[in-house]
């Protein structure tokens, strides 16, 4: 692990993510789901079938709109303003290759979105009943999760890098191909990181989730979410390396 | 000898005290609503400002070309249809509000300019009324612009146009208030998100992400009302909502199921939710946002 | 070849066609050096073609023998303090020092921050957050940063904006024993009064040349000891013309015609500014001239850089 990341960038980038706002707005994504459960359970008499709720539950809101956005807050913050307030210098002159500056940041992002993503697929297997749910789908969902993660953590630090307004260009790849094209255009599946989501849900946990026959194979999945997350990270440590600071404007 | 008195007096050097008639208040307010309704196309922010307006004027006028057209050749102006009009232009004028709203409400804040406007004739009341008047406007002419163009298709396509107006003037009724009313919904909506915003980005950011979240809540909801109440889960959906209220305010019965390869064509699906009850939520948003955004910009002055 | 060294062997820098630095050679010793020129003029180029943040367009920049530009090594003992002000705002003084103390692979990067918050003489102020700064202290703050791992090669672009003048004093001295100790300060700046008694070689920089080199004293006497212009109107140009020429502090006269009848005004070059100012008075009295209007028309930093680079 030392040898691949910097622990004072990771330290650094973690605070830079965690401000107040932010960890408030965090610890309510992380409770949504949970509610959400919660009130299905009040509304609901025992034993009432659940289980097309609780694959909506983690397949539409957690996994296909609070996942990606904020994947999209954590990944476009990671090099946050710095670039733009020029203090980026400090890492830059310093004897560190300017790749471990990528990737420990690229790691702190992923791992901030995990930490907040994974107990909204815990606290709602807890309050619906560990029984009801299952075990083996809420870890599908969580391996689901954490892929996800790695994939659009990459995506979003390279466009937060590259781009002007990258939260914007962020959040334009998640509405246009997740939400628009995916649904509509069938080749554009392989590249809906939702949808190697979901094949990784049904893998781990192939009877509880009912996954729909034209879905992506793993092997699509391991092939093109690799090679999303690898061609991000190296866009982006080309883009920091070749990055020449401006003269003052 | 150089001129000893130069040593202590204050030169005029050109700063001149303005005596002249002033336009005042009313004035100011209509340029900064013409001038908001500039920006919200992209006017002043180069070429790379412009892509997404034009882009989205483009998308949202081609139904209005493809209809007229297919009217023309097929003879049939009774074909066209506002009310698919209304309802397919919901996605499109979100997307221009998340990108636009934010240059007309944000960038003032941003940049630190709006002390130089609140300490001229405008108050801030009338600032937020201004631009919310102004995005309303720009968002008219890709709601209202199309009605009306295809308004002007149904009665000029007609084989005797004067029948037809006589027949037709009364959707101009409809025509009129429910594009209005559309662009009042989605244009509080997105003023009122991008004021909390201090940078133009994290605006855009907050309304894609209200406009992503509600129809997943929305979706989700459905499991959690009781029975036959499920239905109205539909109403948490601004695009729902819009449609119910399209397809309500021109009257769009069930009509038989068409099949374009293989999908059903949008226009089918009717809202389960009356709709009625669509306006009554379009009119709260409306109302809430314009109450936020009073707040917001509430006058500070004695 | 021993001590730290930098060197630029005809270096340049442009920007599709603006040329920030054109064709530079130059070699820095231990010792404060002093980089003026007045601003936009490159230096803050140079200066990051020597921090290695840039690569040069053509030529050479070496920092003890090896290429500047992509050689993270090269900062163990090179260090900058960049003319921005911005430093990471949530964070404390001293998180930063330390900041930079780690990614610098100190051994003791607490002690080492606490040594160099002390050189500054921020101690007092090292638990606040950066934002609640002011310019100097963050200037002074960007200085422990910069210095932590104690290196040869201190790099720093206009470091005394923003400081009052007990701060400027307090980090002349730090600056100064750095230098006894054998390192390479590189002082930025485009006030020449800033460097005076600090530097002991100056690079004069303007329009991306570089305009002179050499001893501070040397380029400070040229500099001021140039010719001055100034435009005058009078009541009667020619007879005080004619009476100013007797002047020895007066070594050109020009009448600037304004036409046949009015009065264009003269032109007079001098010397030397003072006996001038005391002269004219006189010579005008004497004459039964009255004087309308007195300019000097080449008073910019511009003109005085530029008198340089003529010679």
């Amino acid at each position: 692990m030392s040898g691949i990341l910097d622990s004072t960038v990771a330290w650094l980038t973690a605070r830079q993510l965690f401000v107040r706002r932010r960890l408030v707005a965090a610890a309510i994504v992380s409770l949504v789901p949970a509610i959400i459960a919660l009130i299905f359970r009040l509304t609901h008499a025992a034993g009432a079938d659940s289980s097309e709720f609780v694959t909506e539950l983690y397949r539409d809101i957690v996994l296909g709109t609070l996942l990606p956005l904020v994947a999209v807050v954590f990944g476009s913050a990671s090099f946050g303003g710095e670039i733009e307030d020029g203090t980026i210098v400090y890492l830059l002159v310093k004897p560190l290759p300017r790749w471990r500056v990528v990737l420990s940041k690229y790691a702190v992002s992923t791992a901030a979105t995990i930490a907040v993503m994974v107990p909204a697929i815990v606290l709602p297997w807890l309050v619906m009943g560990v029984g009801a749910v299952g075990a083996q789908r809420m870890l599908g969902f969580s391996a689901a999760i954490v892929i996800g993660a790695a994939i659009y953590s990459a995506l979003f630090v390279m466009l937060g890098l590259t781009t002007k307004r990258g939260l914007v260009a962020g959040l334009l790849y998640v509405v246009v191909v997740e939400f628009v094209l995916s649904r509509q255009v069938q080749g554009v599946r392989s590249l809906s990181v939702r949808e190697f989501m979901l094949t990784i849900a049904g893998t781990v946990a192939p009877q509880a989730i009912g996954i729909t026959p034209d879905n992506v194979s793993l092997a699509t999945v391991w092939v093109m979410g690799g090679l999303a997350l690898v061609a991000s990270l190296a866009a982006s440590i080309r883009w920091l390396r070749k990055f020449e600071l401006a003269e003052r404007l | 000898m150089p001129d000893a008195r130069a040593a202590g007096q204050i030169f005029d050097i050109g700063y001149q005290h303005y005596d002249g008639p002033r336009l005042g208040r009313g004035h100011g307010i209509w340029t900064l609503i013409t001038f908001s309704f500039r920006s919200a196309f992209g006017e002043g922010r180069g070429a790379r400002g412009r892509i997404i307006p034009l882009v989205v004027i483009a998308l949202v006028y081609l139904p209005v070309v493809i209809q007229i057209v297919i009217a023309a050749v097929s003879g049939q102006p009774d074909q066209i249809s506002y009310a698919r009009q209304l309802e397919f232009v919901g996605l499109f004028i979100a997307l221009f509000t998340a990108a636009q709203a934010p240059e007309v409400i944000v960038t003032d804040r941003q940049f630190g300019v709006l002390p130089l406007y609140m300490s001229r004739s405008i108050r801030s009341t009338d600032y937020a009324i201004a631009k919310l008047l102004s995005f309303v406007g720009a968002l008219l002419v890709l709601t209202l612009g199309p009605e009306l163009a295809l308004f002007l298709g149904k009665i000029l396509l007609s084989a005797t146009p004067w029948t037809a107006f006589r027949g037709e003037w009364k959707s101009l009724g409809p025509i009129l208030g429910g594009t209005v009313l559309a662009a009042l919904y989605v244009a509080t909506i997105g003023l009122a998100l991008a004021s909390l915003a201090a940078r133009r980005a994290y605006a855009s950011a907050a309304v894609i992400a209200f406009f992503i979240l509600m129809p997943a809540l929305a979706g989700i909801s459905r499991h959690l009302l009781p029975g036959d109440a499920a239905r109205y889960a539909t109403l948490g959906s601004p695009f729902q909502v819009m449609t119910g209220f399209a397809q309500w305010l021109f009257d769009v019965q069930a009509g038989p199921v068409r099949v374009f390869r293989g999908r059903r064509a949008l226009a089918e699906v009717i809202s389960p939710v009356p709709g009625y009850l669509c306006l009554y939520v379009m009119l709260g948003t409306c109302v809430a946002g314009i109450a936020l955004l009073a707040f917001r910009f509430r006058s500070n002055e004695e | 070849m021993t001590g730290p060294r930098i060197e630029l062997q005809n270096a340049s820098r442009w920007y599709g066609n603006v040329v920030a630095v054109n064709a530079v050679t130059c070699e820095l010793r231990a010792g404060i050096t002093g980089l003026l020129g007045p601003n936009g003029a490159g230096k803050s180029t140079v200066l990051h073609l020597m921090a290695g943040l840039l690569a040069p367009s053509d030529g050479q920049v070496l920092v003890d023998g090896a290429s500047a530009a992509g050689h993270p090594d090269m900062y163990r003992t090179l260090g900058l303090v960049p003319e921005r002000e911005s430093v990471h705002p949530f964070l404390t003084g001293y998180e930063f020092v330390r900041m930079n103390a780690r990614l610098q692979r100190l051994a003791d990067p607490d002690a080492s921050a606490r040594a160099a918050i002390a050189m500054v003489d921020m101690a007092a102020a090292q638990d606040r957050v950066v934002s609640t700064y002011s310019k100097g202290m963050r200037q002074r703050i960007k200085i422990a940063g910069a210095i932590v791992h104690r290196p040869t090669i201190l790099l720093l672009d206009e470091p005394f904006n923003g400081m009052d003048p007990r701060q400027r004093l307090h980090m002349i001295g730090l600056l100064r024993t750095m230098a006894a100790e054998g390192c390479v300060v590189l002082i930025s700046s485009h006030i020449l009064e800033e460097l005076d008694d600090l530097a002991t070689n100056v690079l004069v920089m303007v329009s991306g040349r570089l305009a002179a080199s050499g001893h501070f004293r040397e380029i400070r006497r040229l500099m001021t000891d140039r010719p001055h212009t100034f435009t005058l109107r009078s009541s009667d140009d020619r007879r005080l013309a004619a009476a100013l020429i007797a002047e020895p502090s007066v070594f050109g006269v020009d009448l600037t015609n304004g036409g046949p009848a009015t009065s264009g005004g003269l032109s007079i070059r001098t010397s030397d500014r003072g006996a001038f100012a005391r002269a004219l008075p006189r010579r005008a009295r004497d004459a039964g001239i009255r004087v309308l209007e007195l300019r000097p028309t080449d008073e910019s930093l511009e003109s005085v850089f530029s008198y340089l680079v003529d010679r």
